[in-house]
């Protein structure tokens, strides 16, 4: 079952060619302690962009609870232009305990991002609360770092 | 087109739980049981929840069981045995659990009952009461009841301090009936107490305190601002000694 989540996130009908794709791996963040994720842009206009990112992460949680597997899944929007970007992003982060549990949390994202010109990187720097509203509506301050490099074009 | 519709649903139906989560998480918010009608323990779990819900047995040594040697007042009481679970990852335990209770934030929620220690072992992290809620993903985050070098003190199930006993610490009696009394007032910020009593002496009084847990990254996830249950006996022998401990008269409530 995970193997096949994994794949479907990963799959190739996520990558039609001529667009911006990213691995990233972000420190803290919307998968909560580290995650690593991919990233592409599918739409750009001027000096907006709109991007979605897939990505795993795990939490031991207890003996009894096991291992949550994680995968957040972002929509980000990047506003700017040359090195300098404002990132904001929103999403689901799907939360399957190897006990069989299942959560969903909200990721959200206010960043800086930069991507140095002429190389293939790039950093973002976030406030990333994480937010529950199925039971109850709670705001968790959190925050991350992010690295990515550039692949294709 | 699908996915449109039944994400729509599925939004209205998690929109319509969160607004009215206390009406889909109702319980009853005090229970009494002076252990008085029992012959056999079984009678302790009969129905849907209507007494207790079950035990906790970790290890076959283990047991529970009705004791007329031993009581407060009445006849009877219970009696609880674990043994030391020495070399074992897991705690030893002997408890009683009530769950599908409701204790809300900004209750208070008070618990009294008597407990009798047999013997004059050393009990290192002994854990004698648990309130706790069952959040989906956790490991039932909540405040305990703990005795540590022979003293009372409360630790938690998510991450906040200890609260120990301020300057000399009243030792815990072995071998007689001890009242222990708790009352907490339940909240996710700054803003809670915890109050123990012991035979009537106030041995902690910790305010402006967080008493209750909330959702931690992907580690503590589903808490809804509320505990759900109790439980009595030896919640956790995780040091030393085998123990043998009787409660009886015990009463939980929301304080109006």
């Amino acid at each position: 079952m995970k193997i096949f989540l994994i794949a479907f996130l990963f799959s190739p009908i996520f990558l039609p060619a001529q667009k911006a794709q990213y691995l990233s791996f972000e420190l803290g963040g919307s998968g909560g302690l580290a995650s690593i994720n991919y990233e592409k842009v599918f739409s750009q206009k001027e000096n907006i962009a709109l991007y979605y990112r897939t990505g795993f992460s795990f939490a031991p949680v207890d003996q009894n609870n096991g291992t949550a597997f994680i995968f957040p899944l972002m929509l980000h929007t990047k506003i700017g232009k040359d090195q300098h970007f404002l990132d904001l992003g929103l999403g689901q982060s799907i939360s399957i305990t190897s006990e069989g549990n299942f959560f969903i949390r909200m990721p959200t994202s206010l960043g800086y991002r930069f991507e140095p010109t002429g190389k293939k990187i790039y950093w973002r720097f976030s406030y990333t609360p994480i937010v529950s509203y199925l039971l109850d509506f709670q705001w968790e301050h959190w925050g991350g770092i992010t690295f990515g490099h550039k692949f294709g074009i | 087109m699908i996915i449109g519709k039944y994400g729509i649903w599925i939004s209205v139906v998690f929109l319509l739980l969160n607004c009215d989560k206390e009406r889909f998480f109702e319980g009853p918010d005090q229970y009494i049981d002076d252990f008085e009608s029992y012959e056999l323990v079984d009678e302790l779990f009969f129905g849907d929840n209507e007494k207790w819900s079950f035990t906790q047995q970790t290890f076959e040594g283990n047991s529970l069981s009705v004791s007329r040697e031993k009581f407060h007042s009445g006849t009877q009481s219970i009696k609880f045995s674990a043994l030391n679970p020495s070399d074992s990852d897991s705690a030893s335990k002997a408890s009683i659990v009530k769950q599908k209770m409701a204790f809300w934030e900004g209750e208070t929620v008070s618990a009294d009952f008597w407990i009798y220690l047999e013997g004059n072992e050393e009990s290192n992290w002994l854990f004698l009461f648990d309130l706790e809620e069952q959040a989906t993903i956790g490991a039932g985050p909540g405040i305990r009841l703990a005795l540590v070098e022979n003293a009372l003190l409360i630790e938690h199930k998510y991450p906040n301090p200890n609260i120990e006993q301020k300057g000399e610490k009243l030792r815990f009696p072995r071998d007689e009936w001890v009242n222990i009394q708790l009352e907490i007032k339940l909240s996710r910020k700054k803003e809670g107490y915890i109050k123990v009593w012991q035979n009537e002496n106030l041995i902690i009084d910790q305010s402006k305190w967080k008493t209750l847990p909330k959702d931690i990254l992907y580690f503590q996830q589903g808490t809804k601002g509320m505990y759900s249950s109790v439980e009595f006996g030896i919640t956790a022998n995780t040091l030393d000694n085998p123990t043998v401990l009787y409660v009886d008269d015990v009463e939980v409530k929301v304080l109006e």
